[in-house]
């Protein structure tokens, strides 16, 4: 091999990151995988591709258990990210069609030491097929405050936005618009723990809630295959839930997240061997 | 400290989950995969209408023109209940207006409890026709029939989730959006269904589909089922819906047909008042006009 080649070769080995993850969402357990790989080229990209395929056992406290086995949700996902921003596209297999498409810009103000504070914008495009279409187009303003960034202790953090979706529909002469607050407030530990509690009222169009609790657990694995900061292993453990204020769809969620960091593996000891 | 953390934790989720009332019942607190799924399979045969013999008939022949009474959201047991003044000029409107038959878009219960099944029924057995016979009526099932494992009672008292009543030259599709969405069960079926009856079609269905501006926190969530009931309600030929859970009259003309908020058979928030729709449907189907009237 020639040299220019294994440079390559070692730039792609060493910028590698795996992600796995297991999310039943009423049905246990989907598995997915996501390598991710740092452009060679010095382009500051990072490529995204993978894949999740679902298969289930529902679950409930009435209901008799029953063991379905569904592929219907897998589907193919491709990311191109850079620090600004990122570009997605994700096809559902299986379901009629459902292509969806995204990209966000952002940017970061780091300039106070108790405010971390991003702001994005972000439009998103769902193909139903040739029953219709819809295209979000919005922007977020994201904080974290409350603490010295990096120290151990105490933050508040919380997001605002707002979005507008477009809805046209095949079947008849109207188009739709709506308009979307979203708001998220939370608290957590940076650092000093694994606690993360964030409470939104967010924007639940699109989602398939029910009008009570939607209990949703999502366990996960990410893996850097990378040297010193890149370097990394931690389990992840979140569980969510939208609830009601009302009886009615609020559109309330609570999250709960758990990260457990795991020793930081050296990877160089076997690139080296090589 | 991790103890604490976690204990902090625990204590948020449970603060978290205080809202939730138990008089609604906890059980409702947990989503399912496919709770519609379930029910229209455990109503039997009615679920499979696309290809059932044993259609609700109404006994209006094909041709025949006719009218109906339709409301939504009484909500027997919700503190006093619908105003008894409300539920007679409903009944009298039944019978001076010549309905054929009346239609409730759901929530005929607030808590899903058997006595509040027991009321309604009692209530919806007493309506009578101009000539003081039985006045046939039908029922959408709502979320609030659902609570407190309600559907037990709903199957008893009113009858399937997810049926079709043929009147004169249209079917009256009846759709299960109790929870909020139909399911990828009902969803196929309701697109067998349709996609095989060139008849004109009316749809019922609790939850609003399409959802104008000033009730969009009601509609039903998911835009892929939205977008899809209405692509097939376009091409299948429904003239009208009509939807419950919103307690405000209101419609939609979405071209091809109209999407009409009920209002409801309890006062509404909005005005005080209970509301119902006189609908004459023409003997071929196509013509569909509805006047609203507010008691």
């Amino acid at each position: 091999m020639k040299p220019r080649s294994l440079a390559i070769l070692f730039s792609l080995l060493t910028g590698l990151g795996m992600q796995a993850r297991a999310f039943p969402e009423a049905a246990l357990p989907a598995f997915g995988a996501q390598a991710r790989q740092a452009s060679p080229l010095s382009l500051a990209l990072e490529i995204g591709l993978g894949g999740e395929a679902e298969t289930g056992l529902p679950w409930a406290i009435e209901p008799r258990l029953a063991l379905a086995a569904s592929w219907r949700r897998s589907y193919a996902r491709l990311e191109l990210s850079q620090a600004f921003g990122e570009l997605d596209w994700q096809k559902i297999l299986g379901y009629r069609v459902l292509d969806t498409a995204g990209m966000s810009v952002g940017w970061n103000a780091d300039t106070f030491p108790w405010l971390d504070l991003d702001l994005e914008a972000f439009s998103r495009f769902r193909s139903f097929g040739s029953a219709g279409f819809e295209a979000r187009f919005g922007g977020l303003a994201l904080f974290d405050a409350g603490t010295m960034p990096g120290s151990a202790g105490f933050f508040f953090r919380g997001a605002a936005g707002y979005s507008r979706l477009l809805t046209r529909y095949s079947g008849i002469s109207t188009s739709q618009w709506n308009n979307d607050p979203l708001a998220r407030l939370g608290f957590g530990w940076r650092d000093g723990g694994p606690l993360a509690l964030d409470f939104a009222i967010s924007d639940y169009t699109g989602s398939d809630v029910s009008l009570w609790l939607k209990t949703f657990f999502e366990f996960g694995a990410e893996l850097g295959l990378g040297q010193g900061d890149s370097a990394s292993a931690r389990l992840i453990l979140k569980y969510s839930d939208f609830f009601t204020l009302t009886s009615y769809l609020d559109g309330f969620a609570l999250r709960l997240a758990f990260r457990f960091p795991l020793p930081s593996p050296d990877w160089s000891a076997g690139l080296t061997g090589q | 400290m991790k103890t604490s953390r976690i204990g902090l934790a625990i204590a948020c989720a449970a603060i978290a989950l205080a809202p939730v009332s138990c008089s609604y019942g906890i059980l409702e607190a947990f989503g399912r995969p496919d709770p519609a799924g379930e029910r229209i399979d455990e109503a039997g045969r009615r679920a499979s209408f696309a290809t059932d013999k044993a259609l609700v008939e109404s006994g209006l022949p094909p041709g025949t023109g006719f009218s109906f009474i339709i409301s939504s959201d009484v909500h027997f047991g919700y503190k006093d209940g619908p105003r008894k003044a409300a539920l007679d000029a409903f009944a009298q409107l039944a019978k001076d207006s010549g309905a054929a038959f009346a239609l409730f878009v759901g929530d005929d219960a607030d808590k899903g409890r058997e006595s509040e099944y027991q009321a309604f029924s009692s209530f919806a057995e007493s309506l009578k026709k101009a000539d003081d016979s039985r006045l046939p009526w039908f029922s959408a099932v709502g979320n609030h029939d659902l609570y407190n494992s309600g559907w037990e009672w709903f199957r008893q008292y009113v009858g399937p989730s997810f049926y079709q009543v043929s009147a004169g030259s249209v079917g009256i599709y009846v759709l299960d959006t109790g929870n909020g969405t139909l399911g990828e069960r009902q969803l196929e079926r309701l697109g067998g269904a349709m996609s095989v009856d060139p008849r004109p079609k009316i749809v019922l269905s609790h939850y609003p589909i399409y959802g104008s501006d000033s009730y969009i926190y009601y509609r039903i969530t998911n835009t892929r089922e939205r977008i899809e009931l209405i692509e097939l309600f376009g091409r299948t030929r429904v003239v009208a819906s009509f939807v419950g859970h919103w307690h405000f009259p209101d419609f939609a003309n979405l071209g091809p047909y109209v999407e009409r908020v009920s209002g409801s058979l309890i006062d509404s928030d909005i005005d005080g008042k209970a509301h119902a729709w006189v609908v004459a449907v023409s003997g071929d189907g196509g013509s569909v006009s509805a006047t609203r009237h507010d008691f």
